[in-house]
């Protein structure tokens, strides 16, 4: 039986040797199969013992440290995990750690984040921890943590395992973020929007909706203009039934007299509602 | 049906109608009085619905987009005309370059041409808060008159 959950951790420190690999992994092949469950877990907690201590020396030093996932595995066997270790003789080398997991979904939030740990400046020979895992099934995403220090393309943004996550696609995706929200108030504003799906057929029902109140509009100052025609002084008979008086304030009069004294002194009638649009590209 | 969280809303909101409806009222009367006697109807119609935007858009003030260059466009309407015809020589090259719909809601919504898609959608969801209750205003004060 395989014990359930098998967590990576690689780092690099200033100095690796002085944390020598062959005392973290104790073995340098494991096997595959079922038959490394017991060596794996025995090795689980030497790791993790080794762990802390690994923090603190990549705490200090410049280099990049990653540590990366790894999904749990069920007890179905069959997971493999080979650990290589070769080339220990550098001093000042560093490992580099590949790690992949072949988890088929991810479930539970866990964040699959891969990293390739890139040669740091100083290390000219490199020993090559390789760890890798598979699992066939994940029932248990293992949280990993990733460490302050990251290589330059090291971003904040969580992302899906697929997602790119370079600089411009991060961008791309606030800003759809951002545009779905506000089509989402948008929807709410609209009556019958909400069932709508797919955000081309919102916008269409976004602009029938503002046509059909333009129209409105329309069709209520031509009946005003009838209605007002017949009377001599239509200010006189409005009460504040549905107004508050509060309306008669000192204010509204001073900003309400500019834009009502210009149109109504317009000779030309003819004014195209809302097709002004290009005029505000010359204009700005 | 004013719970005590929606009131400064409410209250807002209706500050908003309000002035609409004042500023509207006193362009109407004033188009009423300078009303020529033998301008046709559909000049006056227009000027009542230049009214109404007018009105709508200084009830608005000058912190949204769509009002400022309803108010603008308004004001320079001389100017605005001829560039009008100007555009539509050059309507088809800018049609070809965003894809449909938002294109449309683009010219629909003052300024919109100049936006960019997160600000347009920002100023359509403000634009048709004051549309419907531009149209409710007119509405109730339509009631009013014909009564």
């Amino acid at each position: 039986m395989d014990p359930p959950i098998i967590n990576e951790a690689s780092f690099s420190a200033a100095n690796p040797s002085s944390y020598s690999l062959a005392e973290i992994w104790p073995f340098s092949t494991a096997a595959n199969g079922g038959g490394n469950g017991d060596l794996g877990g025995g090795g689980l907690g030497l790791r993790m013992s080794s762990f802390t201590g690994l923090l603190e020396a990549a705490a200090n030093s410049v280099n990049e440290s990653t540590v990366t996932e790894q999904s749990g595995r069920s007890g179905g066997g069959g997971s493999t995990a080979a650990v290589r270790k070769r080339d220990m003789n550098s001093e000042d080398d560093s490992s580099k750690l590949v790690s992949t997991s072949d988890a088929n979904d991810l479930q539970d939030g866990s964040v699959a984040k891969r990293q390739k740990a890139s040669e740091s400046k100083e290390e000219n020979g490199g020993s090559k921890v390789e760890a890798e895992s598979s699992s066939r099934t994940v029932n248990k995403g293992t949280e990993q943590s990733s460490k302050p220090e990251p290589p330059k393309d090291y971003i904040h943004v969580r992302a899906r395992r697929g997602q790119a996550t370079d600089s411009h696609s991060l961008a791309e995706r606030a800003r759809r973020e951002k545009i779905s929200e506000r089509m989402k108030i948008l929807q709410d504003l609209v009556p019958g929007c909400n069932k709508v799906i797919g955000k081309a057929l919102v916008l269409d029902e976004i602009i029938n909706y503002i046509q059909s109140l333009q129209r409105q509009v329309e069709f209520l100052s031509m009946k005003l203009e009838a209605v007002n025609s017949r009377m001599s002084h239509p200010i006189e008979t409005f009460p504040s039934k549905d107004l508050a008086p509060s309306a008669f304030d000192a204010t509204g009069m001073i900003f309400g007299a500019q834009a009502p004294r210009e149109y109504a002194q317009g000779a030309q009638s003819e004014w195209l509602h809302m097709q002004v649009g290009s005029s505000f590209d010359r204009a700005t | 049906m004013a719970t005590t969280p929606r009131r400064y809303l409410r209250l807002s909101r209706r500050s908003i109608k309000t002035r609409f409806a004042y500023r509207f009222l006193r362009a109407l009367k004033k188009l009423n009085k300078q009303k020529k006697p033998n301008s046709n109807r559909v000049k006056q119609y227009h000027r009542v619905k230049l009214a109404a935007y007018a009105s709508m858009a200084s009830a608005v003030g000058s912190k949204r987009a769509w009002s400022r260059a309803l108010l603008w466009k308004i004001r320079n309407r001389g100017l605005t005309r001829t560039l009008v015809k100007k555009r539509v020589d050059e309507e088809n090259p800018r049609e070809e370059t965003g894809f449909g719909c938002t294109n449309e809601l683009r010219k629909l919504v003052p300024g919109g041409e100049v936006m960019n898609f997160y600000n347009l959608l920002d100023e359509t969801a403000d634009y048709i808060k004051c549309l419907s209750s531009q149209v409710q205003v007119m509405r109730n004060i339509l009631d009013l008159f014909s009564s």
